[in-house]
């Protein structure tokens, strides 16, 4: 039984990407520690530790081989006229090959993740904003404002390695850095310095959140009337605005994700006009955290191979980006859509799938495209496990301030198709036929 | 597989050829002698009539990185306009200002551009730059790295660190991220944003690290002309934009000591601050200052009117501007301790005074410089222009009535304060040849391009000879990339994939424990997952190779 140890791996299964990660590779048991969070111990262990017998496909919901996954998919594609290519959870190499196959079938693009990204995208198409990366954090942020998210649910390692850091290089220690929690924290620990300092918690519930960035752009800019009348903690929130107003360098940290309510742009906006405002006399930064299930890795490839971003469809034969029509819930709710690609080729316990049934209660036909260690997915005629990139393929993956993109290596040797292979198998299959 | 082009007229500046009526061999992606005794020729193309020229180079265009896909992000509503669709061999894409990685390569290569070079890789970034050039089609890549804000040599330089030391961290730098050069980027001033300064002088301190713009500029032009890098350091000077700024340019090149540099972009680096608005050319005494310094070439960067999107790394100047964005918007960042960049949206308008002037202020450069060796024609691609406008541009320098044509229909009031109308000169097809292909190879130490001798790649353009030479350059009769025909009168016929030019200087490899240590103690990620290996970029070029050309000099002593 070959073993190895691997050492500086890079992570997939969060946006931080964090790369200090290392590797016992036992036979095909992966066992990840070094730095490792639980979620990448997690996820390294149920892809990296697959029983032999395991199927590596199925065709309606029954053990396939390969090849005849790959017919079952054959007949599905060829038939389709209006495929969807849905989850899209791969890094750069798998997305370069579904691109490929998206633009010989017309097929229309959406991230699993693009309801929380747009919130986001649509404040960057309006008015843009000023932003910042991890390593810029670790070293200057003194005023650090969790808007809406305690940050450590969703990227475990934050904390410690962009914030509690022993040697940040314009700042005399970390421990004084101020951290700031606007909203309403499952977990404090991450954000507690390591000399038990708990961070300063503004409690509001998300339905308060978007008054309060409002609120913060108003009382930075001093835009606000004199006696403005509001149940928010106004004090609390001057205090803030306050201390971003003196820092040498305030960041803003927020997960679109987090920020779970109808216009949340909107709410972005407020945070990022109130950057713009503070950047005037002094520097202030968001740090937009997102890049789970490779958001940023596929939507990279989309945009420099398109110029646009999820939700675009290339049914017209060039891209048509529309980020209310083309959503995969709206596409599969009224059956505009034939067919769906379902791709979720990151972490295994990214289970859960769009509904497939239209408004009609007439259910479009699912490809599904799996992590090993993914539960059979019901909606699915044909499941194929793909290989994991960072476990049985290499890769490149953007990590969560969309600069650093990371070389993601092979761990271990198996048989299972990468997403790219599989697309192009298709492109083979489909040969020269007008689509 | 022998092609043979027949009786084409042949400028090839580097050979001194011009006009010449010859034959043109390729075999197997090269240009050769003839065949070989007994070899068939398996192709011939009877060319009598028209212009043989090698692929043009594009040596600053930016076409790879994070601040290209921030643009496209930005700009769905430019990208409407020019929608690209799926059709023949070519997959579909988008146009005009930022437009897709594909698209990019096709519409170079319809237009006998056979090489693109990315100015400002961030080191950090360097890998995403990688790949999207590999997914750039046909015209061969590659990239200069950005430094001089980033704060391993500032502290370095601030430590008094020997230069030996500092050109192995240069050195390292080109290696580790495969670039073919170096650019700095208003020397220390994205650090000094960072630390809330808005403006940096050449001659000023850096607010933190107390060195000067000069200094960085010095060291780093003399790092790369000890290790031997072929192209001399490619500078975006401090002050870009600001009237009064062609001081500034002329200090650097004072600054540089001899040195050899390349000034980038130097139309935005050219203002001065005479006449009622406070700005005016200084075109004149910018040229003259490359006439008499022979280290010095510069590239243009010439601004036409109409939508754009401007992507530098100099976030320090472009939070400056981004009130001027149109639309109104625009992305800033601070980068990793490394570097920076600022995207915002332009529309330049020719009956904007301070635009008509930007307009005549490039085109004066290139008419009042003499040396087309020195001069490169770009638009510093998209930042004054989409790179497709090259074919206008080129008329505007070889016909001088339609140029005074188009200066009668700019802003009055710049046209009046420009020399441009007084200039006679129209530069002659071997000067654009110059200028496109023969000088950028030299620049950037390509030997085996831009020119057609036996032995170089067969990257080769055929035109058909016409009184508009906007119509001759925008799509040539035939173009070839390592030997395959890849365009046909603006169609694209085969699409093949580039290399990457990549040079390796020599350095002491003990750099990396501190580098490494560095990383460990300041960064977020590992210095070994920072490198990227030969192996990744042929992982990521489609096919493409890597070229790694030789780090040498001739004798020239400072």
């Amino acid at each position: 039984m070959a073993t190895a140890t691997l050492t500086d791996v890079a992570c997939p299964f969060c946006g931080l990407g964090c790369d200090d990660l290392t590797l016992d590779v036992s036979g095909e048991t992966l066992s990840a520690s070094g730095g490792a969070c639980t979620r990448a111990k997690r996820a390294f262990q149920k892809i990296g530790s697959l029983p032999a017998d395991t199927p590596q496909s199925w065709v309606e919901g029954k053990p396939a081989s390969l090849d005849q996954a790959m017919a079952k998919v054959m007949d599905l594609i060829s038939a389709s006229k209006a495929p969807l290519f849905g989850g899209l959870a791969t890094d750069v190499l798998g997305m370069r090959g579904l691109m490929e196959l998206a633009d010989r079938t017309g097929a229309l693009l959406d991230h699993m993740n693009s309801e929380a990204k747009l919130r986001n995208l649509r404040s960057v198409q309006d008015a843009g904003w000023i932003t910042t990366t991890l390593s810029e954090v670790r070293n200057r942020a003194d005023v650090i404002v969790c808007f809406g998210t305690d940050v450590s649910s969703r990227f475990p390692r934050f904390f410690e390695r962009c914030v509690w850091v022993e040697e940040p290089m314009f700042l005399e220690d970390s421990e004084h850095r101020q951290v700031i929690i606007i909203g309403q924290p499952n977990d404090l620990n991450g954000a507690t310095s390591p000399n038990g300092r708990v961070p300063e918690v503004i409690s509001l519930s998300p339905d308060r959140l978007a008054e309060a960035a409002a609120l913060m752009r108003g009382l930075v800019a001093g835009s606000l009337p004199p006696k403005i009348q509001t149940d928010l903690p106004l004090a609390a929130l001057k205090s803030v605005a306050e201390r971003l107003k003196q820092a040498h360098y305030g960041v803003i940290v927020w997960a679109a994700a987090d920020l779970d309510w109808s216009h949340a742009d909107l709410t972005v906006q407020a945070l990022t006009g109130m950057i713009g405002t503070l950047n005037i006399t002094t520097r202030c930064s968001g740090l937009p955290l997102g890049g789970s299930d490779g958001d940023f890795s596929s939507d990279a490839v989309m945009l420099w191979q398109t110029g646009y971003p999820f939700r675009t469809s290339l049914a017209s034969g060039t891209g048509h980006y529309d980020p209310v029509m083309n959503s995969t819930q709206r596409v599969l709710h009224e059956e505009e859509a034939d067919l769906v690609l379902w791709v979720a080729g990151l972490d295994p316990d990214r289970t859960q799938v769009p509904s497939t049934q239209s408004a009609s209660g007439k259910h479009c036909p699912m490809i599904a495209l799996t992590s090993a260690g993914s539960p059979l997915i019901s909606e699915a005629v044909v499941q194929i496990t793909v290989a994991t990139p960072a476990v049985d393929t290499h890769g490149y993956f953007f990590r969560a301030d969309k600069i650093v993109s990371l070389p993601l290596r092979k761990a271990i040797q198996r048989s299972h198709p990468t997403v790219a292979e599989f697309a192009h198998r298709v492109m083979a299959g489909l040969g020269e036929k007008a689509c | 597989m022998l092609t043979l082009l027949k009786g084409g007229k042949i400028v090839d500046p580097t050979r001194h050829i011009s006009r010449v009526v010859g034959d043109i061999y390729m075999r197997d992606g090269w240009i050769v002698e003839g065949p070989k005794p007994g070899e068939r020729i398996d192709q011939e193309i009877d060319i009598t009539g028209r212009i043989v020229m090698a692929g043009a180079i594009d040596m600053h265009t930016h076409i790879g990185g994070g601040k290209v896909n921030i643009a496209r992000n930005m700009l769905p509503e430019d990208h409407r306009f020019d929608p690209v669709h799926r059709a023949g061999l070519c997959r579909s894409g988008c146009g005009h200002a930022a437009p897709s990685t594909l698209t990019t390569g096709y519409r170079y290569a319809a237009m006998g551009y056979t090489a693109g070079f990315e100015p400002a890789m961030l080191p950090v970034n360097a890998r995403q730059a990688h790949l999207e050039m590999g997914d750039t089609p046909i015209i061969d890549k590659g990239a200069y790295v950005m430094l001089g804000s980033d704060d391993f040599l500032l502290r370095l330089m601030r430590e008094g660190a020997s230069q030996e030391r500092i050109n192995d961290y240069v050195g390292f730098t080109i290696a580790s991220s495969q670039a073919l050069g170096l650019k700095v980027v208003n020397p220390g001033g994205i650090s000094d944003f960072k630390f809330n300064r808005r403006k940096l002088d050449l001659d000023e301190e850096h607010s933190h690290y107390h060195v000067t713009a000069r200094q960085i500029v010095h060291t780093l032009a003399r790092a790369l002309h000890e290790l031997k890098v072929p192209h001399p350091l490619h500078i975006h000077a401090s002050n870009l934009g600001v009237p009064g700024n062609f001081q500034t340019t002329l200090d650097t090149i004072t600054g540089a000591e001899g040195f050899p540099i390349h000034l980038t972009h130097i139309q935005f680096h050219s203002y001065g601050t005479e006449g009622d608005r406070k700005f005016s050319s200084e075109a004149a005494k910018i040229a003259e200052a490359i006439n008499n310094n022979p280290h010095v070439s510069a590239d243009v960067g010439q601004i036409m009117f109409g939508q754009t999107v401007t992507c530098s790394g100099d976030n320090m100047t472009q939070h400056l501007n981004a009130g001027f964005g149109n639309p109104k918007k625009s992305v800033i960042m601070d980068i990793e301790c490394d570097a920076g960049c600022g995207v915002v949206p332009f529309k330049y308008k020719d009956k904007n005074f301070v635009n008509a002037l930007q307009w005549a202020v490039g085109l004066e450069i290139f008419l009042r410089v003499e040396d087309p060796w020195r001069v490169f024609l770009t638009t510093d691609h998209p930042n004054g222009a989409p790179f497709t406008s090259y074919p206008h541009l080129i008329r505007l320098l070889m016909d001088k009535s339609f140029r005074n044509d188009a200066l009668a229909r700019i802003n009055p009031d710049a046209a009046a304060l420009s020399t441009l109308g007084s200039i006679d000169r129209e530069y002659t097809l071997d000067e654009i040849a110059i200028m496109t292909r023969a000088a950028p190879a030299k620049i950037l130490g390509l030997k085996d391009c831009g020119h057609l001798a036996p032995g170089a790649r067969a990257d080769v353009v055929v035109y058909q000879e016409d009184s508009d030479p906007e119509k001759m350059f925008t799509a040539p009769e035939y173009v070839f990339k390592n030997g395959t025909m890849v365009a046909k009168s603006g169609e694209i016929v085969a699409v093949t994939w580039g290399d990457v030019h990549v040079v390796k200087p020599q350095f002491d490899r003990s750099i990396e424990k501190p580098l490494g240590d560095y990383f460990d103690r300041h960064l977020t990620q590992k210095l070994g997952n920072f490198k990227i290996s030969d192996d990744e970029i042929r992982d990521i070029t489609n096919g493409g190779g890597l070229r790694v050309h030789a780090c040498e000099r001739d004798g020239r002593t400072v």
